[in-house]
Order: C-alpha cells, then sequence, then structure tokens
C-alpha cells in the first residue's frame, strides 16, 4: 500500500516504488517493465491544481483527462458511466441516489467493464473496470480498480482524474470526501518510458 | 543495409521453424537481448547463419545499445503531449505545435509501434519482421489501414505475398507491406526517424 500526502506526493511515491521493484517482462514481441498489484491510497481530498513537478506533460492533457469526467467523448471508457443501467437513470446519477439514502452493507458500484463490447477482440478492455463507493459517517470512500496502468505516461492523469471524480461525486450525495484507493492489476511501462522516468526522478531527487 | 529487426511471440512453439526460414534469407538478424539468450541456441544448429546481433538498453556489451539515444526520440513519441518549454534540459529540441495536435491524443500502443521504427532506424534495419503479434498491432495491423484510407492518409502499401511451406502441416504466410508516407499526428517523427526515399519493408509472418 503505497501512500501519499497529495495525489502528487502519491503518484511520486508509486513511481518510485516501482522504478525499485518493476521487472522486465517480454509480452508481444516486446520488452515492458512491470509490477503486478499496486494499491495507492489517499486518506482525504487533496487533489490539486497543478500536476506534479515529476510530471513533463502539458496541463492541457490534464484539463483534458478531468473534462473526460464531466462530458466523456463517445470513444472514452468514461462515457459508460453516463450509460443508462435501465428505469431511464444513468449509472452515475443511480450511485448518487444509493449513496444519498444511507450506508448499506453493499458499496456502490459502476461498472465501467462492458462485457457486451468488451469481449469482443477488435475493441481496447478499458483500464479503469470499476468504481465502488462507500458511506464511512458523513465521508464518501471511493475505490478505483485498473486492470493496467502506464504510471509514467497516463498514471498522474489517472490519479488526478478519479481525486476529481470522487470529489465531483461526492459535492453530488452532500457529502464530504473520504479516503481514496485506486488497485491497479498491472502498473507498467515500455522501455523507453522507463528510461526518461528514471531519469527525471534520478536527477530531481 | 542488409538488416531485419525481429519482434515476436518468443513463446510460440514454431519460433525455431520461424527461424529456419530466416537462415535461409542470408540476412542480418537483430533481436532484443532477451529473445538473443532464447534464439541463439536454436539458431547455431543450422549451418549456414553468419550474422545474429542483439540490441539492448541494460547491457552495453551488445551490438546495439540503446540509452541516451531515447533523449533524441521521446520528445517525437509525445510530440502533443510534452511540456517542451519546462522540460528544456532533458529535451532540448523545437517541435512545431500542428493544428492536429489541438486535442491530446492517445493511441494506446502507438508509441511502442513507433519506437519500433526508432529501432530499426537505430540498428540500420531495412525491414521489420512482426511474427504472431499482428493482432495486437496498433498503427501498423493492415486491418486499421481502412480506416486511414478513407481518409486519404494511408502510409503502408501492400507488395508482396508469399507462402512457404514448412512441413506438410506447417505452412508460413508472409506478407509484405512497404511504409510509403507520412504517419498522421507523427510528421515530424517521420521525417527525422523514418526514410521514405528507400522504404522500410514491414513483414508480418503467421504460421497456419
Amino acid at each position: 500500500m503505497i501512500e501519499g500526502t497529495d495525489v502528487n506526493d502519491c503518484w511520486e511515491n508509486t513511481i518510485r516504488y516501482f522504478l525499485k521493484n518493476a521487472r522486465s517482462q517480454h509480452i508481444q514481441g516486446r520488452e515492458y517493465m512491470a509490477i503486478d498489484d499496486v494499491t495507492a491510497k489517499l486518506n482525504s481530498y487533496t487533489c490539486k491544481q497543478e500536476l506534479s513537478s515529476f510530471c513533463p506533460w502539458k496541463e492541457k492533457s490534464r484539463d483534458y483527462h478531468l473534462k473526460q469526467t464531466i462530458s466523456p467523448g463517445i470513444y472514452s471508457e468514461l462515457s459508460r458511466l453516463y450509460h443508462f443501467a435501465g428505469n431511464h437513470i444513468n449509472q452515475y446519477n443511480y450511485a448518487v441516489e444509493c449513496v444519498k439514502r444511507g450506508k448499506r452493507i453493499k458499496p456502490v458500484v459502476i461498472s465501467l467493464y462492458d462485457p457486451s463490447s468488451d469481449s469482443n477482440n477488435l475493441a481496447a478492455t478499458p483500464c479503469l473496470c470499476q468504481i465502488m463507493f462507500d458511506l464511512d459517517l458523513d465521508k464518501v470512500n471511493m475505490y478505483a480498480t485498473y486492470s493496467v496502468m502506464n504510471l509514467f505516461r497516463i498514471g498522474i492523469l489517472d490519479f488526478h482524474q478519479v481525486a476529481y471524480l470522487h470529489h465531483k461525486f461526492a459535492g453530488a450525495c452532500g457529502k464530504q470526501v473520504g479516503k481514496l484507493s485506486m488497485s491497479i492489476m498491472r502498473a507498467y511501462m515500455p522501455v523507453f518510458d522507463y528510461i526518461i522516468c528514471n531519469k527525471i526522478f534520478d536527477e530531481r531527487g | 543495409m542488409n538488416n531485419m529487426l525481429f519482434l515476436g511471440n518468443i513463446e510460440s512453439p514454431y519460433l525455431k521453424d520461424i527461424l529456419v526460414v530466416l537462415a535461409e534469407s542470408g540476412k542480418t538478424l537483430i533481436l532484443d537481448s532477451k529473445t538473443f539468450k532464447k534464439v541463439e541456441p536454436l539458431y547455431c544448429e543450422k549451418k549456414g547463419i553468419t550474422w545474429l546481433k542483439q540490441w539492448d538498453w541494460k547491457d552495453k556489451n551488445v551490438d546495439y545499445y540503446i540509452d541516451d539515444e531515447i533523449i533524441d526520440v521521446y520528445p517525437y513519441l509525445y510530440p502533443d503531449a510534452l511540456d517542451l518549454r519546462h522540460y528544456k534540459e532533458y529535451f532540448p529540441v523545437e517541435i512545431q505545435s500542428r493544428k492536429s495536435f489541438s486535442n491530446f491524443r492517445l493511441g494506446f500502443g502507438v508509441q511502442e509501434e513507433l519506437f519500433d521504427l526508432y529501432l530499426a532506424h537505430f540498428c540500420q534495419a531495412s525491414e521489420i519482421i512482426y511474427f504472431d503479434i499482428e493482432s495486437s498491432l496498433s498503427l501498423f495491423n493492415p486491418v486499421n489501414q481502412i480506416a486511414y484510407r478513407k481518409s486519404k492518409s494511408e502510409f503502408i502499401k501492400f507488395l508482396s505475398k508469399q507462402t512457404v511451406s514448412i512441413n506438410e502441416r506447417l505452412s508460413l504466410k508472409i506478407r509484405t507491406y512497404e511504409l510509403t508516407g507520412e504517419i498522421p499526428f507523427f510528421h515530424d517523427f517521420t521525417s527525422k526517424f523514418v526514410h521514405l526515399t528507400t522504404p522500410l519493408k514491414i513483414n508480418f509472418y503467421t504460421i497456419h
């Protein structure tokens, strides 16, 4: 379990853990550095306005990722948040209604994996598979499960995205933001990302 | 340039059969060091093999060692996303923003395939061989070229196909394409690392 004081710090600590523990794997003709079963955790709402100083990506990448939580494009996996589940209510609004009703023994689940389309060979399986929400007194805890994440290329953007979604969801429920946990089945980097990431973290401390 | 860069499924039970065919081409085969270690003993059983080379990014004692060279190519892999202004000390290059880059784009696996092209450039290979991994490709998968063709921006062209009989039960299907055009959204990468005047050949090997 990797923790951080804010979303950027959490990502930086996850990367440091990755650089120390990742192993080389040969998959589909290419070499990747990868590590299985990583969980990163934030204990309260600590979303930042800026990207980490270790992150070389433009701010507009973050803006784009945050925008996806509100108005996702049709090809975005987050568009499934707003898929109608039945009774003319989408998954997101249904989850809000459930949390508003109070704590239940079962957490509320939003599934982003869609077996009807994702079992098709040609479709890309979503990286973010499911999100669960649970009430802890007046706080909403959020648990996001990723099948795979390129920690360096997309990781920081994903971390910011789910932290923002968490904040937005808690606001919609009229609750406070609680803990955020991100479970990543396989964190990886292609070798060119790994080399650059290693260089940046090595030189910047 | 008589080098071929090999990228393939090294767990395939037919790997040895493929090597027999490649051995007959008389060209130099370049593999990553992990594949090299697996393949070398198989190759050495065959007579007439003169060249087998390896590349790596960890071990300096290989034929093609890549380390700081990554810095040269990295900004071209992510031309629309990398903040070159704040990372000048790492990437001292200038890439002009283009209108097509106004939105952040992510093609899953695209960068890996561009890196294959860079490797071919770095190792002076005139051909890339993809063995048994065609379905995992995004950029060079011929099926995806249909979408590019519709927007008149296809960049690989079909050249030939042949079937080589391996034994009574197995045959090797080889389809060859040429990289003939600019890769959409990666114009600067193409002009820097791809020689369109002497097109790179992309071969897909599949066992049937």
